[in-house]
């Protein structure tokens, strides 16, 4: 290529990066890193200057109790609502795969609360459990559910799962149903012949040929669950007393209510901290399990 | 049929229902009076009344709301598009070089960085140029939505041969009429996965509306549904019928588009 | 190559153009602002009941000054909201303040209020209540209304139970006691709303500490745990919860409401800015309800009336029609009357006279100056603290363990001290 054509080839093409360069700037790595300068300040958001504090907002978050009580209730709520909906999920897909009638009609019905707003899906449940969870208890004599499940503070983790697998497991029954639609007919075949059933040929071949499904979906969830608001708002407000608050909403409420900018600020990188380590540590361990056909 | 198929069907039917079942409560009670939910909160209306959603309409601002909804998606979405694609182009024809690699991880690593880490400092930055309205909101989406879209056209652009631009180039086209006429047609599957994802993400989306648009008059649906929920919660019929609207242009979408949105979101996800 | 620079130069511009525009006018909503000589004031108001007294009243006013632009801004959550506009300076032009409270010490303290000490309008407000707004010898609020806290009931239910109004504690767990044993629901509570725990239960502590102790408090001189009156005020909360309805902590503040308006029970504890809803949920309400003072103690002169200011207004130290902001509170000042009428509030402005028939239950207490101010108004840490207030309150609610409470409110305090 001549050298004219090629310079202004190569101009060309940096031309095309600099719009989203300068939004990424402008909006990603400053307020970023800006994060990071305020988390080490103990700025209160009206005050004219900011004073350097160190690590002290890190080391005091972790003897800060509400902050350890909305770590643990988000990593409960994480950790199960990823395992049920992962196991909802790769159920459904099996039963849908399996050469059923109507099976587009299934498919579109499953994956329908994926496209539905988290927030009014919250409310419509918060209706569910003010009246007809109750309204069912009395029926079937249930002591637990004659109340709002969203005022006990028993139940009302539970209450939020239900929403949670609701709707998340929508997006996984596709992913797994296409992880599911990949295994040739041979292998289920051979392992016919030799005399793999049920349970036992779904945990050594099934299982195995979709890990690479099960690490999209197990990331996916994990990291969408890990950074539940919408319900909470819509749903408890964090409540009662401190039962349901996660870190999403602690962070919000110390930056927008206590204005403690630089102390929120901290908490919500320890999170995104997390959230990457995890990440990994799910990737690490599922490549290694993963089977080449 | 053996035991075993209706033991799947069986499986089918009810998951299928439990899906359903939220959404046959907000279907009828937002057609149904108080009186006919005090009755029974499980049975059809008697008639079909439109009453409720014209109240709801009202006391929602339903119509600004779903303008304000409208604009901030379409305008979004439009240039998500056009900036994703040309920065992916322009990302993946360079693999070659250092620094189009690092600019690859660099547009990439937003994935994992939650809203609230940027949240705060954010809004601090947007107030002072003047912008927590629905201009600066498109921005950000715009500027977020980067990392998926690059990721995804990034990897779609490996299964473009490059011999037809490679004709274009030495013609003498360049870089910027190379990629609208040649290369931009054809993401165009690409480009119908970008826009479905990110017209779900900004369509729905609470958070960001809710710290960027201080002025009611900007507030998209849920944002609306959020700030009037404490005002009428309590008469169910209205509340579902709000419900039920702002699902609605949702619902009458994914109707008629439901196989590509679930090709694009399974797409999006796997890739 | 020409078709495609364009296309990049659209897409830049656009951007810059989107910058520019918005830049201009930041906070500008009905688009009437941009009209030549029309000056635009952001009223921003947190009472969401109140939006429609208010419009009626701006309209008003509008006629009379056809070059302002008043726009009423009220949002969700709107103190918080307001707290965020402030850290980023987006601050608007006039806006509800709270006397005493640390929110307005602070932004007094800090230069972004208004100093209105010597304005004529000053004169008309009550003077014990405007006072509340002296800081470093000046003001800058004006009180305007007053809101009051007390026991709303259902008339026809104490009727057909030959129920009277008690006027001490004993009296009114009695009660409560028969009501629930004639098979009626004695109270309603809507305690899954944070918000609705501590109108209830700051009756207990409003009734216990005056300012002083809260100064004491502030100061760190104060410790909860032990403190008998603290243990009798949670007891005495426990003791009322019992006669709420079965699923109060799963009710919310619209739940509650709705049941009351609808006779499901007796007695509902709530300031009177509920009124104007229940009103609408009810139209026989006014005959149907009445309102008393929350007896809190078995001698009925100790008992007291949370009071405080409800809408007091301060404008912004940098707002860029001073003058206009200035007229229009005045004029909201002068019109004190009708916006008693229309909001159903006690006025903080001299010689307005209360016509509302369901607050006359709660007039001669207040007139007897049996009266406290929110206790909460006092706490270091302003509306955040009140907040961690509530939560605390309605984890209590759960739990039901006082020595738990009080430590949490010990921390809890202990947090907000600097």
């Amino acid at each position: 290529m001549n050298q004219n054509i090629y310079r202004s080839m190569s101009r060309g093409y940096f031309i095309l990066l600099i719009p989203g360069l300068i939004l990424l700037a402008f909006f990603y790595v400053y307020p970023l890193l800006n994060g990071v300068y305020l988390s080490l300040t103990s700025w209160d958001g009206v005050s004219r200057t900011k004073d350097f504090v160190g690590f002290s907002n890190y080391i005091n978050i972790f003897s800060d109790s509400r902050f350890l009580n909305s770590l643990s209730f988000t990593f409960k709520y994480a950790i199960v609502s990823t395992i049920l909906s992962n196991i909802i999920a790769i159920s459904v897909a099996m039963a849908l795969v399996s050469k059923i009638k109507f099976q587009n009609f299934f498919r579109g019905l499953y994956f329908f609360p994926a496209v539905l707003s988290m927030l009014i899906i919250g409310f419509i449940w918060k209706q569910i459990y003010f009246r007809f969870i109750p309204y069912l208890g009395e029926q079937l004599n249930i002591d637990v559910l004659q109340t709002n499940v969203l005022g006990n503070q028993d139940t009302v983790f539970w209450a939020l799962v239900v929403v949670t697998v609701w709707q998340a497991s929508a997006i996984l029954i596709i992913i797994y149903m296409a992880g599911l639609q990949t295994i040739p007919q041979e292998v289920y075949e051979s392992a016919d012949i030799d005399g793999a059933r049920g349970l036992k040929k779904f945990f050594t071949i099934t299982l195995p040929l979709i890990v690479p499904s099960i690490t999209i979906c197990l990331i996916l969830a994990m990291k969408q669950h890990l950074m539940v608001y919408d319900y909470i708002v819509a749903m408890t407000g964090g409540g009662p007393g401190f039962a349901t608050e996660s870190v999403t909403l602690l962070i919000y409420n110390l930056g927008f209510l206590n204005n403690r900018f630089g102390y929120g600020t901290a908490a919500a990188l320890l999170l995104f901290l997390m959230i990457v380590i995890i990440s990994f540590i799910q990737i690490y361990f599922l490549r290694k399990k993963e089977v080449q056909l | 049929m053996n035991l075993k198929k209706l033991g799947v069907y069986a499986f089918i039917i009810t998951g299928g229902l439990a899906i359903l079942f939220p959404l046959y409560l907000t279907v009828i009670t937002a057609f149904k009076t108080p009186e006919e939910t005090r009755v029974s909160f499980l049975a059809l209306p008697e008639s079909f009344s439109f009453a409720n959603f014209i109240q709801a309409i009202e006391m929602t601002n339903y119509v600004q709301g779903f303008m304000n909804s409208f604009m901030i998606t379409g305008i979004s979405i439009v240039f998500i598009i056009i900036l994703g694609s040309s920065v992916s182009y322009s990302i993946a024809r360079n693999q070659d070089k250092k620094f189009y690699r690092v600019m690859y991880y660099f547009f990439v690593s937003g994935l994992f960085v939650p809203f609230q880490v940027l949240m705060l400092p954010l809004i601090q930055q947007l107030s002072a140029i003047g912008m927590l309205n629905k201009w600066g909101l498109i921005l950000l989406y715009i500027t977020y939505s980067l990392f998926q879209s690059v990721f995804l056209f990034v990897a779609y652009f490996k299964s473009i041969p490059r011999e037809l631009e490679d004709a274009a180039l030495i013609d003498g086209c360049g870089v910027f009429r190379t990629f609208w006429h040649i290369i931009f047609p054809m993401l165009k599957p690409m480009t119908v996965t970008v826009a479905i994802l990110n017209i779900i993400w900004i369509w729905n989306d609470f958070l960001m509306p809710l710290v960027v648009l201080n002025n009611s008059s900007d507030w998209t649906l849920p944002l609306m549904q959020y700030v009037f929920e404490s005002q009428y919660s309590a008469n169910y019929n209205l509340a579902f019928a709000s419900y039920l609207m702002v699902l609605m242009p949702v619902i009458v979408v994914y109707l008629f588009l439901q196989r590509h949105i679930i090709g694009g979101v399974s797409d999006g996800a796997v890739k | 190559m020409k078709k495609s620079l364009i296309l990049s130069a659209i897409l830049t511009a656009s951007l810059l153009v989107g910058c520019n525009t918005s830049g201009e006018s930041p906070s500008n909503g009905s688009g009437e602002g941009s009209n030549d000589g029309v000056k635009t004031i952001e009223f921003f108001q947190v009472k969401s009941e109140a939006v429609q007294t208010f419009n009626q009243l701006i309209e008003k006013f509008e006629d009379d000054n056809p070059t302002i632009n008043i726009e009423q801004n009220t949002v969700p959550d709107g103190m918080t909201v307001l707290k965020t506009r402030f850290s980023t300076g987006d601050i608007p032009d006039i806006f509800i303040t709270y006397p005493v409270e640390a929110d307005y010490v602070l932004r007094a303290n800090n230069d972004y209020l208004l100093d209105v000490t010597d304005e004529p309008f000053i004169d008309k407000v009550n003077g014990e209540i405007q006072d509340r707004y002296i800081e470093n010898d000046r003001m800058y609020g004006v009180a305007l209304s007053l809101n009051a806290n007390g026991v709303l009931y259902n008339k026809a239910i104490f009727e057909e139970h030959g129920i009277d109004i008690p006027q001490t504690w004993d009296e009114f767990m009695a009660v409560n006691e028969a009501l629930e044993a004639a098979g009626q629901t004695p109270v309603i509570m809507g305690n899954q709303d944070l918000g609705q725990t501590s109108i209830f239960n700051l009756n207990f502590v409003a009734q216990q500490f005056d300012p002083d102790y809260w100064e004491s408090l502030n100061a760190g001189n104060e410790t909860i745990v032990g403190d008998p009156r603290w243990e009798e005020a949670a007891q005495k909360m426990l003791d009322v919860l019992q006669f709420a309805q079965r699923d109060h902590m799963g009710t919310d503040y619209d739940q509650g409401n709705a049941m009351f308006a609808n006779g499901e029970g007796a007695m509902y504890f709530m300031g009177a800015w509920v009124l104007p809803t229940l009103r609408d949920m009810n139209p026989n309400f006014d005959e149907e309800f009445g309102y008393f003072t929350f007896p809190q103690t078995n001698n009925p002169d100790e008992n007291v009336t949370i009071s405080g200011v409800d809408v007091g207004l301060s404008i912004a130290a940098d707002t860029d029609y001073p003058e206009e902001a200035l007229k229009f509170v005045e004029f909201l000042v002068d019109e004190a009357q009708t916006f008693a009428d229309l909001d159903g509030s006690f006025s903080a402005v001299e010689g307005v006279e209360i016509k509302d028939p369901v607050l006359q239950g709660l007039l001669p207490h207040i007139e007897e100056g049996k009266v406290a101010n929110w206790p909460n108004h006092y706490w270091a840490g302003g509306t955040a603290v009140e907040a961690d207030f509530r939560s605390h309150s309605q984890n209590f609610f759960s739990h039901q363990n006082i020595e738990q409470y009080l430590q949490d409110l010990d921390s809890m305090f202990a947090s907000y001290r600097q």
